[in-house]
């Protein structure tokens, strides 16, 4: 009887050791800990990049001064990717920690390659998390991006993933991507997988250990346009605008700001919010779909820099149009462009019609083939909320003064 | 109590004085300071009397008992109905003015009274001796007790004696069904123990439990009431007390009020209560002296520091050695950066800063007062600081043994604390060898071992598990007064309506 009551605890001690014992114990300071991740394929290898982390280098109060790199980035080939991770241990001082990842880089040959090879172990790979970004590089491999100083935050990694999550929430023109978000967009029909693109600006030949300390740097990392994989192998760069329209369509935009043309000379800027999209896919078989996209905005005026009378209702409904038709119009030159230069379906409207007429759908063999001959129409309503703390345009008030 | 007497000898009192002082003399081993003081009384009608007065210096004051049986001798021509008394009633009768007189005929009782600060009259002739009470008590005034201070609340604390003690209760309760059942224990040092209980409050099983196994307690001394604790714990070998204490005598009113048996032991200032708790250990006394809402929030504060200090190293040293993955990564990278450098792995690091400080605190309890200054600046200045400097610890390692160490004095039970440090330790090693995974594992077995805790047959997780519904206005939280309209369940099983 009291066995019985003793053994079930002592198995469960027992087990601890093998399930939970000291064998995968780790002190802080002997692991590197991977902020970043260069995936570029050479020939039938992977080129791998890893940007490491220097800790006594990023904290506050370093007491060995800083004359080390705050991180260091490490290459080495391999045939396959945890081949080339297994060759890096022999440049790296401690074991590689990949549950802090913040960025994965993909060289734009290797996204052009195929990413399904790298994104199957990235996925497997039980110690990292999924909550790290993925770009591409344009034009460029993914070395060169992991190798760039930073000018603010002292980990290039940490600045890249904290500046994309920013503009992403503050600007339609970038979005970010995350490892599930990428891997359910590959594999599933009538979607298309989109990566943020990101560029050397400036010389990137300066980009010395003395870039860090200039106040103006010659060279740095920017976001831009949007790269457009026909399952896992891009196709094609969407630009700025194609971008946003991306986004609008996908209700992935918080905030924006965009302008507007006045109707004499000048510009007024609005700032976009509240903004969401409704995609309803209209038809009766394959032949007559129709894509609708039902846009609904509501905009701050916050800059006027024309003369309008800003306390008549005809100047907000004015004001609600021109947007709508600005929106409109890049959501539908981006269609049209992708459409003739890409010809597939960015935007993922087979979802929809996946969605919303799966018996339409399961007749359609090549969506994006069926695609290229869907109308779609968008709907774009705008509401003005706020015109700001002034009422009439600084331009009108100084006339009157005179 | 064969223990007084030597040889075999007959405890009874012999009728000639001399033998029975050189006997006294004999058995004290002639110690100086039992005193004894040879007199004739005077009687009317007869010769004198040959007289001695026995009595303990420093322990009882006989002026008054020699002023009345000398004055009584010079007044001795007065006519009286001496005859129908024998010599030691009439005395007693007649003569002797302090306010108790006891009849004694044995040495065994005779040292009772001696040692308790009772002055001895042997007279010659006589085969009874008269104790008469001359006690003096010299002892420690009523002064605000020192561990257990309130901001809010009464000043005075228990002191060494035991009459005063039960006084301080009686002040406070004025009823005739506060009883207090006298025992007497320890062989060698005779300590007087009070049973203290609310007749018709108190729960008969945990009252019956108490009377026996304070009767098992066979022990030559009783010199603190701790003896008496062990003695009568429920488990010898739990981390956690099952037998409370307190030196506030309004903290045992509200126990004894709650239906609760105290334990006063002469000599100590602290008196025990059980059965005792684990939801009590967090209940200060000042928890009743502020308004509610403010006593409930401290009170969830000094649980959260039992959790803290509990399981603050040990949830670091598993985190940082195994799971880097569940912190954020800004602090992961400050960790790391602290931890360059440092030799020791981070099990080691907190061990060397705990027991550092263990050592410290140890320390500052036993060191001479006026030392202490010294004590804290080595502490805080050297330890803290320069350890970190010559990068042996880190700064993280050093605020968690410092949240630790606070939040281990936060409560308000000295004991729970103490146990808090002990399993502290255990939990360490454990997240060492077994990292988060372990530590959960070692939570569940201390619940289950809280859980199978008792105090005197109530449970001590009561009212948690078992859930009691209505306890639980004074728990995890205080209800305000008018809402404690019961007395705690699962103490007071029996009148527990407090207020209607």
């Amino acid at each position: 009887m009291r066995l019985r009551r003793v053994l079930p605890v002592m198995l469960s001690m027992i087990l601890l050791v093998p399930l939970a014992g000291c064998w995968d114990r780790q002190e802080l300071n002997e692991m590197s800990i991977v902020a970043g991740l260069g995936i570029d394929r050479v020939g039938d290898a992977y080129h791998i990049s890893v940007q490491i982390v220097n800790p006594a280098e990023v904290s506050p109060k370093s007491s060995y001064g800083s004359k080390l790199a705050p991180v260091v980035t490490l290459e080495q080939d391999g045939k396959t990717l945890p081949d080339a991770l297994g060759r890096l241990t022999v440049l790296t001082p401690r074991r590689l920690q990949f549950s802090h990842l913040r960025m994965v880089v993909f060289g734009e040959s290797t996204a052009r390659e195929g990413l399904r090879k790298p994104l199957d172990y990235l996925s497997r790979y039980a110690e990292m998390r999924n909550d790290f970004f993925l770009v591409v590089a344009k034009n460029r491999r993914a070395s060169d991006i992991l190798k760039m100083y930073s000018s603010m935050d002292p980990i290039p990694a940490n600045n890249l993933f904290t500046k994309l999550r920013n503009s992403d929430e503050q600007w339609a023109a970038t979005s970010k991507m995350t490892l599930n978000e990428l891997l359910i967009a590959t594999e599933t029909e009538g979607m298309s997988a989109f990566m943020t693109g990101i560029e050397i600006v400036g010389d990137p030949g300066n980009a010395n250990e003395k870039n860090h300390q200039e106040i103006s740097p010659s060279s740095n990392l920017e976001y831009s346009g949007t790269a457009i994989f026909k399952r896992d192998r891009m196709v094609g760069w969407l630009d700025e605008n194609g971008t946003k329209a991306l986004n609008y369509v996908h209700d992935s935009i918080k905030w924006t700001v965009g302008y507007l043309g006045c109707p004499d000379k000048g510009r007024a800027s609005v700032e976009l919010f509240n903004i969401h999209s409704k995609i309803k896919i209209r038809g009766k078989s394959k032949g007559d779909l129709a894509v609708h996209v039902y846009l609904t905005m509501e905009q701050d005026i916050s800059d006027v820099e024309c003369d309008l009378d800003m306390m008549n209702e005809a100047t907000m409904k004015w004001f609600d149009r021109q947007t709508d038709a600005k929106v409109r119009r890049i959501v539908q030159n981006t269609v049209a462009n992708t459409k003739k230069n890409l010809r597939i379906d960015v935007f993922g409207f087979g979802q929809q019609v996946h969605r919303q007429h799966p018996k339409i759908w399961h007749r359609i063999k090549d969506w994006n083939a069926t695609y290229l001959d869907v109308p779609v129409h968008v709907h774009v309503r705008t509401n003005t909320r706020r015109i700001g703390t002034t009422q009439q345009p600084v331009t009108r008030q100084t006339e009157k003064g005179e | 109590m064969s223990g007084t007497t030597v040889n075999g000898e007959s405890d009874a009192i012999v009728a000639r004085l001399e033998d029975n002082v050189n006997r006294l003399k004999r058995e004290s081993g002639g110690s100086s300071d039992i005193k004894i003081r040879e007199l004739q009384i005077g009687l009317p009608g007869k010769k004198q009397v040959h007289a001695a007065i026995v009595s303990m210096e420093g322990l009882s004051d006989t002026h008054d008992l020699v002023r009345s049986l000398l004055e009584y001798g010079k007044t001795a021509a007065r006519e009286t109905a001496d005859g129908e008394f024998s010599l030691p009633d009439y005395l007693m009768q007649f003569v002797i003015a302090d306010s108790n007189v006891w009849k004694v005929s044995d040495f065994v009782e005779l040292y009772d009274h001696l040692f308790a600060g009772n002055g001895i009259l042997l007279l010659e002739g006589e085969t009874v001796a008269l104790c008469v009470s001359t006690q003096k008590i010299n002892a420690r005034q009523v002064e605000e007790p020192n561990v257990q201070s309130v901001v809010r609340g009464p000043r005075e604390g228990f002191t060494e004696v035991l009459s005063w003690n039960m006084s301080m209760l009686r002040r406070k309760i004025r009823d005739r069904r506060l009883w207090a059942e006298p025992r007497k224990i320890g062989r060698v040092t005779q300590t007087n123990v009070l049973i203290v209980y609310l007749d018709g409050i108190v729960s008969m099983e945990v009252l019956e439990e108490l009377r026996r196994r304070l009767d098992k307690i066979d022990i030559d001394g009783i010199l603190e009431s701790n003896y008496i604790e062990e003695s009568i714990q429920d488990s010898q070998f739990s981390i956690f007390p099952t037998v409370s204490n307190s030196e506030r005598p309004d903290v045992i009113a509200a126990q004894l009020l709650e239906g609760r048996v105290a334990i006063l032991v002469d000599g100590t200032p602290f008196a025990l209560v059980v059965p005792a708790l684990f939801a009590q250990m967090f209940q200060s006394p000042e928890d009743y002296y502020q308004r509610s809402m403010f006593s409930s929030l401290i009170r969830m504060i000094r649980m959260l520091s039992f959790i803290l200090a509990v399981f603050t190293p040990s949830l670091y040293i598993a985190v940082t050695t195994y799971h880097q993955e569940l912190l954020p990564t800004i602090l992961l990278y400050n960790l790391a950066s602290q931890r360059e450098g440092v030799p020791f792995p981070a099990f080691v690091e907190a061990l060397i800063m705990e027991v550092t400080f263990e050592i410290l605190r140890e320390a500052s309890v036993r060191m001479p007062r006026t030392i202490g200054q010294s004590i804290s600046i080595v502490g805080t200045l050297v330890i803290g600081q320069a350890s970190v400097e010559a990068g042996l610890v880190t700064a993280a390692m050093v605020i968690v043994v410092s949240i630790t160490a606070i939040a281990n004095f936060v409560m308000p039970a000295f004991n729970i604390g103490i146990a808090a440090r002990m399993i502290r330790f255990v939990f360490m090693m454990i997240a060492a060898s077994f990292g988060l995974f372990g530590l959960f594992l070692g939570m569940i077995v201390l619940v289950l071992r809280l859980c199978a805790l008792r105090s005197f047959g109530v449970p001590y997780m009561s009212p948690l598990a078992p859930f009691i519904q209505s306890d639980q206005k004074d728990t995890l939280w205080r209800m305000p007064i008018p809402f404690m309209k019961k007395r705690p369940e699962n103490v007071a099983k029996r009148n527990v309506i407090r207020q209607k």
